[in-house]
């Protein structure tokens, strides 16, 4: 297992690159639809389920509100290019904003909440705004939904095809991994994971809890938003039903189940919630039942995730040391 | 020179209860003063206040000069305020090194655009970090010690890294809240040398701590705290004769 694990830590940049380069590939070798659209759905919510962990993984803040913002984006895109012919990419662009503005406005009274009261108060958000959307006619046209949401397109351009969208996805989501990578890796992420782990010594060494509470808030939701804009130019058609509380259920269950604060953890726990099942397909009434008992064997197996509490950065600092102490070792016994 | 740090008429309740009442204090630059009471006397209350945790129901705090009274601890700890706790408070999953760049990041300035494009200005900032880091490290002995999980560290170390990460924050005045609670009598001696270490090199410590061998030995001045008063202030031997001080510790003569 430690083996394994170094192997991963020592060429962690690329087996990413490799990675992408194979998603790139993909679709010239794949060509069946259904196959396609598992991919583009599997990297949508790998991307949610980024943006999920930089907010409960490395910041430590469980949200159960997080199909909201999603729901916010979807709508904002969706209501944009049905009324106003907006193309996607402005779409998304406002539905980023959108996403960030209502986090703004919640993160601002009660983000100086801490543990569970957080939690109640975006469970409680996620069911205001799915009720908002449900309720309210003229803007979002209620249970109704909105259809007709043109593929996505962008300068003009459309992408038709399966294969046109699912590089549309491929470049969202390597885009939000690396934005997320790029924090996490920097003063700022160092910052965000004190404040997980002792928010009160971490302001006496300088940290702005507050401020980074609110900017991470805002930047995870802002990722989701375009995840829910991409959704609805991708599916054409979104309801309310899309966005409850349940759907904020099943994106938690991802970040853990791959590892809180692992980004390699949640590409894996997401990959393996939406691929999953699919392939049982066969068995899709029990398909609730297989998810408890993962989630089960998970808890009594590794209760912090399948790559939590696993610091590929820590793992390759300590194996490029062991390599040094061995030279430094060899030349003293020559 | 103003004191680097100014106490005025400080009184601290919780409810009905009194926890300091009317304490006045100052240290000057490049002195180590202790402060020293029975469990419960107000000590770490203090502490708490001057670094902003608490505000104070009445009198002020100055930083070099600065009323400083019901500031975020975040602005006290800029403005160079950095300090231990009495329970270690290290970031545990976290490496020893990270913790020591954490305690920086009052002085690091790259922000969200310049991390997510890597500009120069970060990588310049992140090498500026590391070697400071690679300083204090080494000077804390934990340099082997930098990539191991804080969490997995023995317990004198993780002492030693919680002043090395109050450290990083090249502090005006460096708060220790018991150091020497928990050590071996070799732990205590070496941190003894350490904190005589960190004065040559011309720190200014205020310190709480039981050890009253460890307190004599490396205090200038010492004041001392009983049930939220201020009982006596003065040198090591001054202190020591007191007899209100050993009536405070070891109870009152009957006779």
């Amino acid at each position: 297992m430690n083996k394994i694990l170094n192997f991963f830590a020592k060429h962690m940049n690329k087996l990413a690159v490799l990675l992408v380069v194979i998603l790139a590939l993909f679709p010239l070798f794949f060509n069946s639809s259904y196959v396609l659209r598992i991919v583009t759905i599997c990297m949508m919510y790998v991307m949610i389920a980024l943006s999920l962990n930089l907010l409960t993984g490395f910041l430590g803040l469980m949200t159960m509100g997080h199909a909201a913002f999603w729901g916010i984006g979807a709508y904002a895109a969706a209501i944009l290019s049905t009324r106003a012919g907006f193309g996607m990419g402005t779409c998304m662009f406002a539905a980023a904003i959108a996403a960030g503005l209502f986090s703004l406005l919640l993160g601002l009274p009660t983000l100086r909440l801490k543990g569970y009261y957080l939690t109640v108060v975006t469970l409680g958000f996620c069911e205001i705004i799915r009720l908002v959307e449900m309720n309210s006619m003229e803007l979002t046209r209620g249970p109704l939904g909105i259809a007709g949401i043109p593929s996505p397109n962008l300068f003009g351009f459309r992408f038709n095809s399966n294969r046109s969208v699912f590089y549309v996805m491929l470049v969202l989501v390597v885009v939000s991994a690396l934005i997320i990578h790029s924090i996490v890796h920097s003063r700022i992420g160092l910052a965000i994971m004190s404040i997980r782990e002792d928010d009160l010594a971490a302001s006496t060494m300088g940290v702005n809890v507050f401020l980074y509470k609110i900017m991470v808030f805002i930047i995870s939701s802002m990722i989701v938003g375009v995840a829910g804009a991409f959704y609805a130019h991708y599916i054409n058609f979104i309801d309310p039903s899309s966005f409850t509380t349940a759907a904020s259920m099943d994106m938690l269950i991802m970040a853990i189940l791959g590892g809180l604060g692992s980004i390699p953890g949640t590409i894996l726990g997401a990959s393996i919630l939406t691929i999953l099942p699919e392939t049982i397909r066969a068995m899709a009434q029990y398909r609730n039942l297989a998810y408890g008992i993962i989630i089960v064997i998970l808890m009594m197996a590794k209760p912090d995730g399948i790559l939590g509490n696993v610091n590929f950065k820590y793992i390759k600092q300590r194996l490029t040391l062991n390599k040094t102490e061995a030279k430094v070792g060899e030349r003293k016994d020559e | 020179m103003s004191s680097v740090l100014r106490v005025i008429g400080v009184t601290q309740k919780f409810g009905g209860l009194k926890a300091l009442s009317d304490i006045h204090m100052h240290i000057e630059y490049g002195e180590i003063v202790g402060i020293i009471g029975p469990n419960g006397a107000g000590k770490t209350t203090l502490f708490n206040i001057v670094t902003g945790i608490y505000a104070p129901t009445e009198g002020q705090i100055e930083l070099d000069g600065e009323d400083i009274t019901g500031m975020n601890p975040h602005l006290i700890a800029r403005r160079g305020f950095a300090r231990t706790f009495q329970n270690i408070r290290l970031f545990a999953k976290l490496s020893a090194m990270d913790n020591v760049i954490i305690g920086m990041h009052g002085h690091t300035k790259v922000n969200l655009i310049d991390a997510i494009f890597h500009t120069p200005r970060k990588r310049k900032e992140e090498m500026e970090c590391n070697k400071r880091a690679e300083e204090i490290l080494k000077l804390m002995s934990l340099w082997d010690d930098r990539y191991a999980l804080t969490a997995s560290l023995p317990y004198g170390k993780q002492r030693r890294l919680e002043i090395a990460r109050a450290l990083a924050a090249n502090p005006k005045l460096l708060l220790l809240d018991e150091p020497a609670a928990g050590m071996n009598e070799q732990e205590t001696e070496e941190l003894l040398h350490m904190v005589q270490k960190l004065r040559n090199l011309g720190y200014t410590i205020l310190l709480i701590e039981h050890d009253m061998k460890f307190v004599m030995n490396v205090c200038e001045r010492i004041y001392v705290l009983n049930y939220g008063e201020l009982l006596a202030e003065g040198n090591p031997t001054t202190v020591r004769n007191n007899p209100k001080v050993i009536e405070a510790y070891l109870g009152k003569e009957d006779d």
